[in-house]
């Protein structure tokens, strides 16, 4: 098999018996990157030592001193993640030329097990947007399907894996930012529970929200990444690394006896009727497998997209507040005073979509409407949090869409920003409620667009969400 | 009728540090509009007595040692990503004219 279709199971294997040197693996992925990537555009900047950095991985395995059973396999990491002496900008001219002074702390959670960085992957600017349009260095292309998005805002990441140029990468997921992308491009996709992996070196967007998460080619693998990158981290006061679970141990215990949950109101008006019926009939298999399908409703669902409007923009108003051209980032050449410094260069820096949620953010924070908009909203927040909480008394996991279609065409909602933003009406309720969403394949359109599944859990529940798409990943196989 | 008056887009742009041109001060009261208005279903909801959710792992009072974490890193290092310095520091406009 081609170096490039395996798994990161299958490579770790290999690593290990030496049927691969780590130096083959990285040259064959760099010669993909370099193959298709002038159409995929799933990348940025790239990390020039790899090679180096394999040889040393190979020279540790002959020693017989691996600093882990992933010692030598490649990732790569989305453009708002910072990763030390790669030039990282969140995909906004903002940050052109910005070199991190150290990694983030997944990515060095990564590094210690001795992971080799690849590069960096395209998304929209600042994480905001949901087809990598909004990137201020070019789109990112859907491999199934050129035309099309990738997703977003983690879509280079979500490309990358899917047209095997990594068999890793990390992204970030603030409203479904890992799963959308994920389902899209057919690869499997992670938000980890609030807190699990440690948010610091993220270049924040909304952060009651963010979430770094894996994408892979397969459920199993997903489970080896999220093992290395969840963990406690002092420097991130939300972390909640202590809650670490074994996400290997019980993978393979099936489904039977589980209560799955459907909720109607994920499957009411809206979802395209081959994302419906792909989704349902996972949950008939899973029914054959051994599950309960049990009805359940989510009534609160309706207010997500609108809750989200309000929180999400409040944060990014404040998170993009730091960026005034002084410390690092854009700074302007014409200006005359420090106030006119700032105004300049972030008027300059910033592009239309991070002014658009500043301006938004800005104006439900301001005097006057702080009390209907943002105190209204986490109110609204509490209510959804406790609908999840509900649900989960008649139901294990809950099963649902991810996308209520497949993937758009380029262009296609470039003028409509609210259009845009209701591309994320199923999946914002697991980041307001906390909560861990897995996606994985689950069929495809009629065009041969891939069509993704998600599975919820209370929050800390991945090991079980893990397990649950296993069993259908093992009847199904992967894609 | 639009949601967002013009002279709010301003003082908005204002106090968010971004010049706006007259189109595109249009252009925020149109968009800003519509979100809102979307985001206006909110309010069918009943929250009399509902706490607000800040966040949401139930960490309370997260503090940490009171000791000095050496960064490890120079004061050159510190600086360059600094678009504009002098002699070890960065370099600002004058604040007091």
């Amino acid at each position: 098999m081609e170096i490039i279709k395996h798994t990161i199971r299958e490579l770790s294997e290999a690593l290990e018996k030496g049927e691969l040197t780590s130096v083959e693996t990285a040259k064959a992925y760099l010669d993909q990157i370099k193959k298709v990537d002038g159409d995929i555009h799933a990348f940025l900047a790239m990390n020039k030592d790899v090679l180096k950095q394999a040889e040393e991985s190979d020279k540790r395995r002959k020693a017989g001193k691996p600093l882990s059973e992933f010692d030598g396999i490649p990732v790569a990491i989305k453009d708002v993640i910072l990763t030390k002496g790669i030039e990282t900008t969140a995909s906004s001219n903002m940050l052109s030329g910005y070199i991190p002074l150290e990694d983030a702390a997944v990515v060095r959670r990564l590094k210690e097990a001795g992971m080799i960085v690849l590069g960096k992957n395209n998304c929209d600017a600042w994480a905001h947007g949901s087809s990598t349009e909004n990137s201020d260095f070019g789109p990112s292309k859907n491999p199934h399907d050129p035309s099309r998005v990738p997703g977003g805002s983690s879509g280079g990441s979500a490309a990358a894996v899917a047209a095997n140029e990594a068999p890793l990468s990390i992204g970030t997921d603030t409203g479904g930012s890992i799963r959308q992308p994920a389902a899209y491009c057919g690869v499997v996709g992670l938000k980890p529970t609030y807190g699990l992996c440690s948010r610091y070196g993220l270049i924040a967007m909304a952060s009651s929200l963010d979430c770094p998460g894996p994408f892979t080619q397969t459920v199993y693998d997903n489970a080896m990444a999220l093992s290395l990158m969840a963990g406690p981290d002092p420097r991130d006061a939300t972390s909640a690394g202590s809650k670490v679970d074994d996400y290997l141990q019980n993978i393979e215990g099936g489904v039977k006896g589980l209560r799955i949950g459907l909720p109607k109101e994920y499957f009411a008006e809206g979802i395209n009727p081959e994302v419906k019926e792909a989704v349902l009939k996972s949950a008939e298999e899973y029914k054959n497998l051994g599950a309960e399908i049990v009805d359940i409703s989510l009534p609160m669902t309706k207010y997500g997209i609108a809750t989200y409007y309000v929180v999400q923009p409040a944060e990014v108003s404040s998170n993009l507040g730091r960026y005034d051209g002084i410390k690092y980032g854009h700074t302007t050449k014409g200006a005359n005073s420090l106030i006119e410094h700032y105004f300049k260069s972030r008027t300059e820096g910033f592009g239309d979509e991070a002014k658009r949620r500043i301006m938004l953010g800005t104006y439900v924070l301001s005097a006057g409407y702080f009390d209907a908009y943002y105190k209204k909203a986490m109110q609204v927040r509490t209510l959804i949090k406790k609908d999840f909480e509900e649900a989960f008394k008649k139901c294990d996991v809950i099963l649902g869409p991810t996308t209520p279609t497949t993937a758009f065409k380029l262009g296609a909602h470039s003028n409509d920003p609210l259009a845009m933003y209701l591309e994320d009406a199923y999946t914002v309720n697991a980041n307001l409620a906390g909560i861990p969403a897995l996606v994985l394949p689950c069929g495809k359109d009629k065009d041969g667009l891939p069509i993704g599944m998600q599975l919820m859990g209370p929050q800390f529940s991945e090991a079980l969400l893990f397990r649950v798409g296993y069993a259908y990943e093992e009847k199904n196989g992967k894609d | 009728m639009a949601k967002v008056g013009e002279s709010d887009v301003r003082q908005v742009a204002i106090l968010a540090r971004l010049e706006i041109s007259e189109k595109e001060t249009k252009r925020y009261q149109s968009e800003l509009s519509n979100i809102l208005n979307y985001v206006d279903q909110i309010n069918e909801a009943k929250t009399d007595g509902v706490e607000a959710t800040a966040q949401v792992t139930g960490l309370k009072d997260v503090v940490r040692d009171d000791l000095r974490v050496p960064s490890g890193l120079s004061r050159d290092e510190v600086l360059s990503n600094a678009p504009d310095k002098k002699d070890g520091y960065i370099k600002v406009k004058s604040v007091l004219e």
